[in-house]
């Protein structure tokens, strides 16, 4: 049985963090054990939520807790959004203490600061100065900041694929332990329907990249999933033989493809309930997607989905 | 292109970060039954209690109230077609979920309201002696479509002692025509003292079968209840909407649920065996006897065995595409 835990945040309603990791993984067969960093009622960006933060002391007992009766071990841990410079102490010395029981444990490391030029985490410095100690000591696997995280913590102004790759170029030469890294979401002014997703791995000079589509739509837990469904191909195609560049291409190319899907269909939902409620909506408004459509996009996690993307090298 | 009608389930149960109890049971079996499930987590736990030890914290009666108005007023959704509650630990809590329940009934008329009045089995209690009574006014006061106890739940829910089919159909008229609960499942009892046969009772207001539980698999399993009641909500509701055609009796639906139930144990108990079998070798290369002096895994509270018998929810995923 693979075991993953993930240390995500939950809300009662709707698919962010561990709401929207859980499910695809649990039907790709991971057992995942779930610690919650907070409950909220539903994700901030409805306008008003209601919620309970875990202490961070809370997550690390819990962990230990887990261990000592269950003595479960772990192949990945999974991290997201988190709430103070305590909580992200908590989660290192957790997945330090993986590795004393699973040296080859992996983890999937989100550093999560902001997005379009925006901070939404608290204590942001000390967290970003935390992260970029982490990144140097190597402790992630794989990480996966956006466009912007990728910026703060290259001090990089990432403009166009050139200045994109000497962001990557600078990232590996910054943290030459982490094995892999992934920007998600590059928006470049040069290319406005497109967003571009790279890669590159310690081991090779070679960046490959995506290029996306964009969707006129804003959505919640797009990164959460992406995350979630990164680790699981990960660790599939590493099963197979290859190089790790070309690991990390198929898996981000499967992925992607799956990821396509769910983006789809979350938003002609949204469109469709829109015009249900008699809302008349102008051709290029960008909508607003609250939910993404896990549970009905289920046929998406278990079955193959046709890759849609062609890799690109630079 | 032609959406699926929403399927919105509010399931309040306890967390646990490792293993399949209360939420972690029911939410991916209704998940891969198509439903959104808007998950309350009344406790925040590393495991359940029966490993004898937990870390985690239990939420407050505040919180769940304001996390539920927040839910109703900022999602917009309004309606939720069932509400499903399981193990609630204290009598707190459990006069916020009948404030919750009696809402959502307000809001929906038509949807149905599972509750697993969890408080212990065959004589041991789970909970706070406070719940016993929040449970007997929360079964009085109305909106409660099915319930779910067990012998001994059903014995403190009413009072008495419950042994025989004539005291069961007195606590059956009790809970149909007193306390208004259309569907009764009492999830395993022995009648008579016959304790060589295990028995469920279901009835819809008043029209009973007795069924009988196929031969117990040996062990102690948590979270099979909540696995039940999940699953039961779900054919409930088939039901309400298929009424008139292919309608199926309740015990017919509880019959199915019990089949896909003996299945996951079988799965479980397989999926004991082997780690049983490789925690041997293992412990005779590490001279390690102190957990495995005893070989079989059966499980009992806080013997340290408890690990290998967690429901194997996600190897059984294939019983819960509906087919089944």
């Amino acid at each position: 049985m693979k075991k993953l835990l993930s240390i995500q945040s939950h809300v009662v309603h709707g698919y962010v963090g561990n709401k929207a990791a859980t499910f695809p993984l649990q039907l790709k067969g991971w057992d995942v054990d779930a610690l919650n960093t907070v409950q909220y009622s539903n994700h901030p960006a409805y306008g008003s939520f209601y919620g309970i933060k875990y202490q961070a002391n809370e997550l690390l007992e819990i962990y230990k807790k887990i261990v000592e009766v269950a003595q479960v071990h772990y192949s990945v841990v999974l991290s997201g959004y988190i709430t103070s410079k305590q909580h992200l102490e908590s989660i290192i010395e957790i997945v330090n203490d993986a590795k004393t029981h699973n040296p080859n444990v992996k983890w999937f490391f989100d550093p999560i600061i902001g997005d379009n030029g925006r901070i939404y985490i608290n204590d942001s410095n000390s967290i970003i100065e935390l992260y970029k100690m982490l990144l140097r000591q190597g402790q992630p696997f794989l990480v996966t900041p956006n466009h912007f995280e990728l910026e703060l913590l290259t001090d990089t102004k990432i403009t166009n694929l050139e200045s994109l790759k000497q962001a990557l170029t600078k990232f590996k030469q910054l943290y030459p332990l982490i094995n892999s890294i992934v920007v998600t979401s590059v928006d470049l002014a040069e290319d406005p329907g497109y967003l571009i997703c790279a890669g590159s791995t310690n081991d090779s000079d070679t960046f490959i990249y995506y290029k996306i589509p964009k969707f006129n739509g804003f959505f919640f837990g797009s990164g959460d999933l992406f995350g979630a469904l990164l680790a699981d191909s990960y660790i599939n195609h590493e099963a197979s033989s290859g190089s790790r560049i070309d690991i990390l291409a198929n898996s981000l190319n499967e992925v992607l493809s799956v990821l396509y899907h769910v983006l789809d269909y979350s938003y002609r939902w949204q469109l469709n309930t829109l015009a249900k409620s008699g809302q008349r909506i102008a051709p290029e408004t960008k909508i607003k997607v609250n939910d993404l459509k896990i549970v009905q996009c289920k046929k998406y996690f278990t079955e193959d989905v046709e890759l849609r993307y062609s890799k690109m090298t630079y | 292109m032609e959406y699926p009608e929403d399927k919105r389930i509010l399931s309040i149960q306890s967390h646990v970060t490792h293993g399949f109890v209360g939420n972690k049971a029911a939410t991916f079996p209704l998940q891969c039954l198509g439903w959104d499930v808007d998950v309350i987590n009344t406790v925040n736990f590393s495991n359940h209690t029966g490993y004898g030890t937990v870390a985690g914290s239990v939420v407050s009666s505040t919180d769940l109230e304001k996390l539920y108005h927040h839910i109703i007023t900022t999602t917009g959704l309004e309606k939720y077609q069932c509400l499903l509650t399981g193990y609630i630990p204290n009598a707190d809590l459990l006069e916020q979920i009948g404030m919750v329940g009696r809402d959502l009934k307000h809001k929906n008329p038509d949807s149905i309201w599972l509750l697993d009045p969890v408080m212990g089995d065959e004589g041991v209690m789970y909970v706070d002696t406070s719940v016993i009574q929040a449970y007997q006014s929360l079964a009085k006061s109305g909106g409660i479509d099915i319930i779910t106890p067990n012998q001994y739940e059903l014995e403190l829910l009413l009072g008495s002692p419950i042994t025989t089919e004539l005291e069961v159909t007195k606590a059956l008229d009790i809970l149909h025509h007193q306390y208004r609960i259309k569907y009764v499942i009492i999830t395993s009892i022995y009648l008579d003292n016959d304790k060589s046969s295990l028995k469920a009772v279901c009835s819809d207001n008043g029209d009973y079968h007795i069924l009988e539980i196929s031969p117990i698999i040996e062990g102690y399993f948590t979270g099979v209840g909540d696995l039940f009641s999940a699953l039961t909500i779900d054919r409930v509701y088939q039901q309400h909407l298929h009424n008139g055609k292919n309608h199926k009796q309740l015990y017919q639906c509880i019959s199915e649920v019990m089949q896909i139930m003996h299945k996951v144990l079988i799965i479980t108990k397989q999926a004991r065996e082997l780690e049983n079998c490789s925690q041997e070798e293992k412990s005779e290369k590490d001279n390690n006897n102190n957990n495995n002096n005893n070989n079989n895994n059966v499980g009992k509270i806080n013997d340290g065995t408890m690990r290998f018998n967690e429901l194997r929810i996600i190897e059984s995923r294939y019983l819960f595409d509906g087919n089944n």
